[in-house]
């Protein structure tokens, strides 16, 4: 969809992706500073806000940036031990509007999501043997 | 030369909707490893509209309050090197960012290693990186350009890459187009 076409967030949009950020960039930074069990219930709220505006981008026409929140929902569930989740989040991503450079990455992104999968689940099975 | 005096302190006023306060400890704790307050970084503008032609170098002047050097002491204890020199950059970076660039409020996403800053009331996104390494800043600015033009958003690019340095800090701020030919 053409620029023209994208129309402005909103509020009611605006405070959520204001509300996101907040909690993203908390996540973001208790990682880098190898808080991983503070960051990982952070990770999870961010993804669950992401998910929520990037339906919302796609109904103002912006459905590039949609693309782009769902590829951040897919890497906050994914840093939070989800990876069912991420996985599906970074198909969708796919199906939207990503330049080359992008879905190259995604496509990594997924399969490394995939190999965490297996893995995930391989372990959970052996637990239950 | 233009001088920037900046206290690193009101960052988080700048950015409400970000969190910020270890980015501005790991600023204080990476900058008083060199000197004591302020520090000097020598800035350059590359293609920067708000910068006029004779701008494009300017001095920034950062300082900060004892109070900090406290918590950036128990920071230098926990952290490990190159995170805590990540996190110094974009509290740098985005200080320049505000000062400079007036881009108002910025919304992160995730995006597989790294997190992408973009501004909500402009299309533009903003890369930053911070090294200690002299002879790795002019590498990891083309590195980031390369990242920023075929970024996910398509929009236009700021570059911010930092070099803190015991021979002078630098920082180099580019503005790039986003690549339409890299577009489906």
């Amino acid at each position: 969809m053409s620029k023209s076409k994208e129309k402005p967030y909103g509020p009611a949009l605006a405070k959520l992706m204001s509300e996101k950020t907040k909690v993203l960039s908390q996540a973001q930074a208790f990682a880098q500073m190898g808080l991983a069990q503070t960051a990982q219930p952070l990770w999870q709220t961010a993804g669950s806000l992401e998910e929520r505006i990037a339906p919302r981008l796609d109904a103002i026409g912006r459905n590039r940036e949609a693309a782009v929140h769902r590829i951040s929902a897919a890497t906050c569930y994914r840093n939070a031990g989800e990876f069912s989740m991420a996985t599906n989040l970074f198909q969708a991503a796919l199906a939207g509007p990503l330049n080359d450079a992008s879905r190259a990455d995604v496509q990594r992104l997924l399969e490394e999501c995939l190999g965490e999968l297996t893995t995930s689940l391989s372990s959970r099975a052996a637990v239950a043997v | 030369m233009r001088l920037l005096r900046q206290n690193i302190e009101r960052l988080e006023g700048w950015y409400p909707n970000l969190f910020l306060e270890p980015h501005l400890v790991a600023a204080v704790t990476v900058l008083s490893e060199y000197s004591g307050s302020p520090a000097t970084v020598d800035v350059r503008g590359e293609n920067i509209a708000q910068l006029a032609a004779n701008e494009n170098e300017l001095q920034l002047d950062l300082s900060w309050q004892q109070a900090a050097e406290a918590k950036a002491e128990r920071l230098r204890a926990t952290m490990q090197r190159k995170p805590l020199v990540e996190l110094a950059a974009t509290a740098v970076a985005l200080m320049v960012a505000h000062r400079l660039l007036d881009l108002g409020e910025v919304d992160v996403t995730a995006y597989g290693e790294r997190a992408d800053f973009r501004a909500v009331r402009r299309r533009c996104v903003l890369e930053i990186s911070g090294t200690e390494v002299a002879a790795e800043f002019d590498r990891r600015h083309r590195e980031k350009v390369a990242q920023a033009v075929t970024n996910p958003f398509g929009w236009d690019a700021y570059v911010v890459v930092i070099l803190f340095s015991a021979k002078g800090h630098r920082l180099r701020i580019s503005r790039h187009e986003y690549r339409e030919e890299s577009d489906e």
